[in-house]
């Protein structure tokens, strides 16, 4: 298995609003799925992952709330605000617009 | 995008306050989170086949450091500035509480400063400023003719050039005129004098501040024949009329005329002084260009500068001399010019206040000089403690922010304390100048906002200035190097120590300019105590007397009740003589505002000097005796200068030597023409073509409170021989015993001749004299407290800095000493670095204050500012303050154990 590639940190917003927006995650569940709906191709790291959490809380785009994990444990659950969901909306078009550019791209060439 | 980012601003702000507020809780809740974090973790991997062990070890190295997380996890909260910012102030105050002395100094320092600088600030804006009164001072002008031919301004003028004046309306929003007047007010308990003012229409709207109660004058009551009405002040209403609010329509008796109270204006509304303002009623059919008794006043249009107003009066100045140049010679050269208000009311106050202004701005530049030496040597002591929190990592704008914060403490303290010393300290600033020195009511003398918001900035600023210096030095600092020298040795650093002794310096070159400055007024206060004042002040009572020309229509009529008060005032027991005067001396404030032009018999009319004039009084016999006036030739006027003797005039010295240089005035003689100013005394005065015989001359009398102002000529006139006699009349009586105990006695001395006249204005000539002295005590008091404020602040700079420079050579010193130096050799090489220090800001002290003496000269009297003896005393004092200030230290240098110092090491 190659190593996972690193992600760059405005990605890493992009995938934590994406993946909070099915429905309320803590932390840990949030760095799961990503590495899972990736097939392990993205790994985040989790060094990077709270510090972005808690930027995203502070900037608005997500709130926090304590809730009961699965296992009965006291988490934290992060979920998308409304103003998260048009900021999310918007990152998805310029990502769409930046990958399909850069495939055009490679292909050219 | 932008709704998107209003809608997050609120839940914004929550979470930062919640951040801020709440700091250990989300703390805690960020250690719960990432405790839940590394449970899952490994309760996967434990799944997964690991030992618990195995499992924890690798979950947290997937982490990474949790407390270094942490960090950046509250980093992005980006609350990091304002919990660093708290920090830094609980740091600053924990170091100021470390070195508690220097600290202490600091902020007395700061307080001091700025206090005074407050107090004398607020001061100024009230005065200088003028800030609390009207609201459009800097518009509102008097509009003043100079005349070349008399030497002098002439502030009353005559009705065609008033509205000669009011046609600029391009030039004036609104031109109006007022005459300052003063009344009998009977009709209550006891006939009471008030000054009032009459005044056009439009003056009182000039202001632009309303009446609290009915309303201002109206055109049709401005008019001749219009009907009596008054607007009363504040003050008047209360004390007179018990602040009755039915006061409007009410009657009130003027001089024996019935007027109607059409309004009140509010409290410390001061149009032209008095208590009462009443129609000035001026006929615009009046052609008399010469009848000139009323002042006008104007306000500038918005955005016209007194130089574009003052041209187009120029304009109306050339086309009068041209149109009446001939008949009336007074045109001649005549020149109208506009006089800011604040200017005309101010007059001889101002140039104390701008020395004072000057001098408190130096005294701040000495205490932020002062601070700044003793937050350098402090910065500098603290360098290897920086070194060490540079060398743990600690950014160096951190450290510049944390430095800068500590000064911003001690100076915000600072000045916190100044502003409190000044609000304690004002009233008795204005408390020590004298009422009606003061253009503004003392209790509108406060400090007000901008004073506030000034002082602020000043402590600000400084702590900025302060905080930047020694962070910067110490950022720039060879860490290593500081490690290793353990710090003790690093205060000789050459840049830091060039840079305070420059400060220490110019701190002693500024209180060099200061003390100068209060030495030369020190010296010119005791020469103008001893001036000459042409009479004895001590036991003269003096009152005023005003006839109303409805009782009185005649000249003899005045001089017939001055007489008889005259004779029943001097013969009550303790009564030396008593005398009347149409003006006494010293009651104008910077120029005496008679003046009566004359010609001399037997010389040209108009010979190199033009036509003469000189100033006058109308007197009765007795006046120069009860004065105690020396007579230097011929005789003082006696009973037999009656009505129908031969016309006499008496003379003084000035005069005499002016006109007959060769000494032989008393003989000759003069004939009058044209008189001029303070026409409210001297109603319809009519010249006459016979000439008046010199009989005397009599030595100069000091006639205006400027008392250092050129003595001009002047004449005395014999009350009995005037065609129109003064209607208001100075009475002066001479005492053998205290002559305030005589009031009441002359008080009933006045009513046998007349029931209904009232005295008012009464005080002691000594008093009218101390009160002339009164601004120059008061800049005295003010430049003596400033420059031993100086002194002191920078004899304590040196000694911070010498006592700084010692404690930092001790290692020196204790080799020196080991070594074999003699103690009086440590000593002098400590002195020394003083003394040098002090020899170079006396120099450049000294140049400073040659450069200033022309700002200084406007307030001296009788003493250069150039005085060789001052500066010489000034420098040798503060050399040997500086001595002083450095022998402490060099003590403690010589105490200096080697023994002790080398073991240290």
């Amino acid at each position: 298995m190659s190593k996972p590639t690193d992600l760059v940190q405005g990605t890493v917003d992009l995938l934590i609003l994406k993946t909070v927006a099915l429905h309320p995650m803590h932390g840990w569940a949030i760095a799961q799925r990503i590495r899972q709906i990736s097939e392990n191709v993205l790994q985040v790291n989790q060094g990077a992952l709270y510090p972005a959490l808690h930027r995203l809380e502070q900037q608005g785009w997500i709130r926090a709330e304590w809730g009961e994990s699965q296992n009965n444990r006291r988490a934290k659950y992060y979920s998308l605000t409304r103003a998260g969901r048009k900021y999310l909306r918007e990152e998805e078009a310029n990502w769409e617009r930046l990958s399909s550019a850069i495939g055009l791209v490679l292909r050219t060439t | 995008m932008e709704q998107s980012t209003l809608l997050r601003w609120p839940s914004k702000i929550l979470q930062r306050l919640r951040s801020l507020f709440l700091r250990s809780r989300v703390d805690r809740e960020l250690d719960d989170e990432l405790r839940f974090h590394l449970e899952q973790q490994i309760a996967e991997d434990t799944a997964a086949g690991m030992t618990p062990e195995e499992a924890r070890s690798a979950a947290l190295r997937k982490l990474g450091g949790v407390e270094q997380l942490k960090e950046e996890c509250r980093d992005s909260r980006g609350v990091r500035l304002i919990q660093d910012f708290v920090q830094d102030v609980r740091y600053g105050l924990r170091m100021i509480a470390r070195a508690p002395v220097l600290s202490l100094v600091i902020v007395a320092i700061l307080a001091i400063g700025i206090g005074s600088g407050t107090a004398i600030y607020s001061l100024i804006d009230a005065c200088l400023l003028h800030s609390n009164t009207y609201p459009v001072v800097e518009r509102w002008d008097v509009v003043h003719a100079y005349s070349p031919k008399q030497k002098m301004f002439i502030n009353y003028l005559s009705v065609p050039e008033i509205l000669e004046v009011k046609s600029l309306t391009d030039v004036f929003e609104a031109v109006g005129a007022v005459h300052g007047d003063s009344f009998n007010l009977t009709g209550g308990e006891y006939p009471e004098r008030i000054l009032g003012t009459q005044v056009s229409a439009n003056a009182i709207s000039m202001t632009r501040v309303a009446p609290i109660l009915g309303r201002s004058f109206t055109e049709a009551e401005d008019r001749p024949g219009g009907p009596p009405v008054v607007v009363i002040s504040a003050e008047l209403w209360k004390r007179r009329f018990s602040a009755d609010p039915n006061i409007l329509g009410q009657v009130v008796r003027l001089d024996g005329v019935a007027y109607t109270v059409i309004g009140v204006m509010p409290v410390h509304f001061n149009l032209w002084g008095g208590e009462l303002w009443i129609p000035l009623r001026l006929n615009p059919a009046d052609t008399n260009r010469s009848d000139r008794r009323n002042w006008i006043v104007t306000v500038l249009r918005k955005g016209v500068t007194e130089e574009a107003a003052n041209a187009r009066l120029a304009v109306i100045a050339k086309q009068l001399e041209q149109q009446y140049g001939t008949a009336m010679p007074e045109y001649r050269g005549w020149d109208l010019r506009v006089w800011n208000i604040n200017e005309a009311v101010i007059g001889g106050v101002k140039p104390a206040l701008l020395v004072l202004a000057f001098v408190v701005s130096l005294l701040l530049l000495i205490m932020c000089g002062n601070v700044a030496v003793l937050l350098l040597a402090r910065g500098t002591a603290r360098m290897r403690e920086v070194a060490v929190r540079l060398a743990l990592g600690a950014g160096p704008r951190r450290i510049l922010r944390q430095m800068l914060t500590e000064s911003l403490v001690l100076s915000v303290t600072g000045g916190a304390l100044g502003v409190c010393a000044a609000c304690g300290c004002l009233p008795v600033l204005v408390r020590l100048i004298p009422e009606e020195w003061l253009p503004t009511a003392p209790e509108l003398v406060r400090i007000n906002p901008a004073v506030l918001a000034v002082a602020a900035g000043i402590a600000i600023a400084m702590g900025a200035l302060f905080g930047i210096v020694p962070a910067w030095q110490a950022s720039r600092q060879n860490l290593v190097a500081s490690l290793k020298e353990g710090g003790s040795k690093i205060g000789g650093d050459r840049a830091g120590r060039s840079a305070r002794n420059l400060m220490a310096v110019a701190e002693i070159a500024l209180s060099l300019v200061v003390l100068a400055g209060a030495a030369l007024m020190v010296e010119s206060y005791r020469r103008l105590e001893g001036i000459d004042l042409g009479f004895r002040p001590d036991h003269l009572l003096r009152f005023s007397i005003s006839l109303p020309e409805t009782k009185y229509p005649r000249p003899e009529q005045i001089a017939e009740f001055c007489d008889r008060a005259l004779d029943s005032i001097a013969s009550l027991p303790g009564v030396e003589s008593a005398a009347v005067t149409s003006g006494q001396p010293m009651i104008d404030r910077t120029e005496d505002l008679t003046s009566w032009e004359f010609t001399i018999e037997g010389r040209p009319a108009q010979d190199a000097r033009g036509d003469e004039s000189a100033n006058f009084r109308t007197v009765s016999p007795s006046y120069f005796r009860t004065m105690a006036i020396r007579l230097l030739q011929g005789r003082m006027f006696s009973v037999q200068d009656g009505r129908n003797a031969p016309r006499t005039v008496v003379i003084s010295d000035t005069m005499a030597r002016l006109y007959w240089p060769k000494g032989d005035a008393v003989g000759h003689r003069i004939s009058l023409g044209q008189q001029f100013g303070r026409r409210d005394a001297y109603t319809g005065a009519a010249t006459h073509d016979t000439p008046l015989e010199i009989v005397g001359v009599v030595s100069d009398v000091r006639q205006t409170r400027l008392l250092e102002a050129p003595v001009r000529p002047e004449f005395y006139l014999p009350l009995d021989q005037q065609e129109s006699a003064p209607r208001i009349m100075a009475v002066i009586v001479r005492s053998t015993s205290d002559p305030t105990q005589l009031t009441p006695a002359i008080r009933k001395a006045i009513a046998s001749v007349d029931t209904e006249q009232p005295i008012y204005d009464v005080s002691t000539m000594d008093e009218v004299v101390a009160d002339s002295f009164g601004p120059k005590r008061l800049t005295l008091f003010l430049l003596v407290f400033l420059g031993s404020t100086a002194l002191l602040l920078s004899s304590a700079g040196l000694y911070a800095l010498v006592a700084y420079s010692v404690s930092h050579r001790r290692h020196e010193i204790g080799i020196r000493l080991a070594v074999g130096a003699q103690p009086s050799h440590i000593r002098r090489l400590v002195l020394l670095q003083g003394v040098r220090l002090a020899a170079l800001g006396v120099a450049a002290g000294l140049g400073a204050t040659l450069a200033a003496a022309r700002l200084m000269q406007g307030i001296l009297y009788g003493v250069s500012a150039y005085d060789p003896l001052t500066l010489v005393c000034v420098a040798g004092a503060l050399i040997a303050s500086a001595l002083l200030a450095c022998y402490f230290p060099a003590r403690s240098a010589v105490r200096v154990d080697p023994m002790a110092v080398l073991r240290s090491e």
